[in-house]
């Protein structure tokens, strides 16, 4: 549950609550419209249907009171019929139509609604919509009184229920029942008008589709102003996204602008306090290796130079002094060794590392530092031919160390180097340091690369020498090549490991041009 | 004889060390403890080569450096407690010849005056006058000239240049100008070089930004040329 709600960006649900919102809004707003506009159209309608269907039923009277009922004619009502509708006088079991049809459906006017005529019936004028089929029709009667005076006195406000279709009675009109009538003629007659309401409901369908269409258009509006706001909102987020990836990247002076934003200020001023806070950490944390590195050096500076003189004038001194002299010179310089590592190290975490990146020339380089770090032996050294004379951008002092720790750790764990290898590989260069000894099992070959991790292969820890940093330390410094260490089995099948470090720099050979030394970013200067 | 060196270091025990371990290769050893005693001492009696510590009370090592630079092309080398390249290129800047880091040991130490000391006594010229252009060298006299005028060069910086003019168009790698100037093997820092070829170029270039006689063979090293 948690999951699927994640997965909903915040992006996606600010666009789609500025979607919903302005889509339950538009059709409130279209709905309210079309209710209150198809009540008080119907409603005038109606008003205006009643107003003439009284003045209608007033003359009608007046001619049946000059001519009689007896006399009129179809034409009589036709010319008082509504446009699309029919007029009906009944008198009596007598009916006159002046017509047959409601807009475009046939209409039987002996089948006036039994609702409407019962109203007549009883002297009321009636009106009520209804439907013959699909026509929507208006119904309006109204009985003419012939014997004193007209009924249809009000055409004042007929108070029609308009809103209910079912409403059979509108407008009740009391009439005075004459105390003598003529023979001849009936005391009164049922005047209908029955008019097509078609072209109200087409003009409301009509209304509806637009008003939906402007539904339609609001939510799509809404949904794009919700992507840009949701946009301007999440803008800030994405200063603070690259801001943090800088900071990754340990560049400090990263900040946010500062805003006058009081929703962001907060925020902003807290990134960049942290970010300060940070950095002063770090720095100090550099300082202090820095300090530390001083305040061990003076002190070491004193000891190197009297354990030297000590040691150049030993034969002066007495058998057991000469021994512990000896004994000391040689823990001094482990105790140096683990100075200088433990230093080194420090300033790794410390971040205070930089590369002093030169161009060397592999062969030249890689024979040096073998016969400089294993000065009694003859160590095979094979170079791919290609790279005997390339030169790369790397750091000397550095990757002196890295050979160095590699054949110091060959020698005190697997009996010494066996053979040096410089291939090419990923596009930049692999020198492989291959001992003869036990090897290093598959589950601790990432933990020899460890701080302190010495005695993992062999526990010889009494006439161990080593300071325990050093193949870390050569992690450390790949790592800052941008490059990797890694120990594997000897290729031969032999027993014994092959540690391999991998440099990413191009090599390019010293016989190309100096387009092609820009080209793989060899310089000459500092 | 005797070759006199002044040590400049405020760690009275560091002095004392260095003292006994100079002497002990048959130097003559002067001590002061700050920069004002060292510009008084020095100007009594110019030391051979001065070693001097960076991080010293008042004025700084890098000020001690360029004071005597004023007056003298002494060799001089720096002691910096810090392998922080910042402190190592400023202190060649402020016109050392070389630099140790602490802790060194003696051997270091007197190995690094040894080869100061030798190729400021001989050198020995293939030709005692050269030309490049408006550039001149007059190796016996040690006296550079560029268009006619003289300029002043330190011991390293004019042999640096002897060394790139005794083969014309060679280009030499930072590790044999480490080797041949100052008596490095392979594995010296070739910051060295680079700073000191850059102090050159201020002096012997019309243009040191575009250099037209020590130029540099990108990926390779430097050279000299008409």
């Amino acid at each position: 549950m948690a999951t699927q709600r994640r997965r909903i960006g915040l992006r996606a649900r600010v666009i789609s609550s500025f979607g919903l919102l302005s889509f339950l809004l538009s059709l409130g707003l279209a709905g309210a419209t079309y209710f209150l506009i198809q009540a008080s159209t119907m409603e005038r309608r109606e008003a205006t249907a009643l107003d003439e269907a009284f003045t209608n039923a007033r003359q009608l009277r007046s001619q049946i009171l000059a001519v009689g009922v007896a006399e009129l004619t179809q034409d009589d009502l036709l010319r008082r019929a509504p446009i699309d509708g029919l007029a009906v006088l009944k008198a009596g079991s007598e009916t006159i139509s002046s017509s047959r049809t409601v807009g475009n459906t046939s209409f039987d006017p002996d089948h006036i609604p039994v609702e409407l005529s019962l109203a007549v019936d009883g002297r009321r004028a009636a009106i009520f919509r209804s439907h013959i089929e699909a026509e929507p029709v208006l119904y309006i009667g109204v009985p003419v009184q012939l014997g004193a005076g007209v009924t249809a006195a009000p055409s004042a406000p007929a108070t029609p229920a308009a809103s209910d279709p079912t409403a059979t009675t509108a407008s009740t009109v009391p009439t005075e029942v004459a105390p003598a009538a003529q023979a001849a003629n009936p005391d009164w007659v049922a005047y209908y008008e029955i008019s097509s309401l078609a072209d109200l409901e087409g003009t409301f369908d009509t209304m509806l589709l637009a008003l939906l269409g402007a539904v339609v258009l609001t939510t799509l509006v809404g949904l794009l102003v919700g992507r840009w706001v949701s946009k301007r909102v999440l803008a800030p987020l994405r200063d603070v996204n690259d801001a943090v990836e800088a900071l990754a990247e340990m560049s400090f002076d990263t900040k946010l602008p500062v805003t006058r934003d009081p929703d962001l200020a907060p925020l902003v001023s807290t990134f960049n306090h942290t970010v300060a806070a940070l950095h002063d950490r770090i720095e100090r944390d550099g300082r202090f290796a820095s300090d530390v590195s001083h305040e061990l050096r003076s002190p070491l500076t004193t000891l190197t130079n009297s354990v030297a003189i000590l040691e150049r004038y030993a034969d002066d001194l007495p058998e057991p002094a000469q021994r512990a002299v000896s004994l000391l010179t040689e823990e001094f310089q482990r105790f140096q060794q683990l100075v200088g590592d433990l230093l080194e190290i420090s300033r790794f975490d410390a971040g205070a590392q930089r590369l002093e990146r030169a161009p060397l020339v592999i062969g030249e380089f890689v024979r040096l530092a073998v016969r400089m770090t294993c000065p009694d032996q003859d160590i095979p050294i094979s170079i791919d031919p290609d790279l005997e004379e390339a030169v790369i951008m790397a750091d000397k002092r550095r990757l002196v160390q890295v050979l160095s720790n590699l054949a110091v750790n060959a020698q005190r764990y697997a009996g010494g180097v066996t053979d040096v290898a410089v291939t090419r590989a990923r596009g930049g260069v692999e020198i492989a340091v291959v001992d003869g000894g036990p090897g290093v099992p598959l589950e601790d070959r990432i933990r020899v690369f460890d701080r302190f991790a010495r005695g993992i292969t062999a526990n010889k820890r009494g006439s161990d020498t080593g300071t325990g940093l050093g193949l870390s330390l050569v992690a450390e410094h790949m790592r800052l090549h941008g490059g990797t260490v890694r120990v594997e089995d000897r290729l031969d099948g032999a027993p014994g490991a092959r540690f391999v470090v991998y440099l990413p720099a191009t090599p390019v050979s010293i016989y190309d041009t100096e387009a092609d030394f820009e080209a793989a970013g060899i310089g000459a200067d500092l | 004889m005797g070759t006199r060196i002044l040590t400049v270091e405020d760690d009275e025990r560091i002095r004392a060390s260095v003292k006994l371990a100079l002497e002990a290769e048959g130097w003559i050893v002067e001590e002061s403890e700050n920069g004002e005693q060292a510009m008084e001492v020095f100007n009594r009696a110019p030391a051979d080569v001065v070693l001097i510590d960076i991080m010293l009370p008042g004025v700084d090592g890098f000020e001690v450096c360029r004071s005597i630079r004023k007056v003298s092309d002494v060799p001089i080398i720096m002691v910096t407690a810090r392998d922080d390249t910042h402190d190592i290129v400023a202190g060649l800047e402020a016109g050392a010849d070389d630099y140790l880091t602490k802790p060194f040991a003696p051997k270091e130490l007197s190995a690094r005056i040894r080869a100061l000391l030798r190729r400021s006594r001989s050198n020995e010229p293939t030709m005692s006058h050269m030309r490049f252009g408006d550039l001149e060298i007059l190796q016996d006299e040690g006296v550079v000239t560029v268009a006619g005028e003289e300029v002043h060069l330190t011991r390293t910086e004019f042999k640096l240049l002897c060394e790139l003019a005794n083969n014309p168009g060679r280009v030499f790698s930072r590790e044999v100008l480490l080797e041949r100037v100052w008596g490095y093997g392979y594995f010296g820092d070739g910051r060295l070089v680079d700073v000191h070829i850059r102090r050159l170029r201020t002096k012997v270039e019309q243009d040191a930004a575009n250099p037209r006689h020590v130029v540099t063979v990108r990926g390779l090293g430097y050279k000299l040329q008409t």
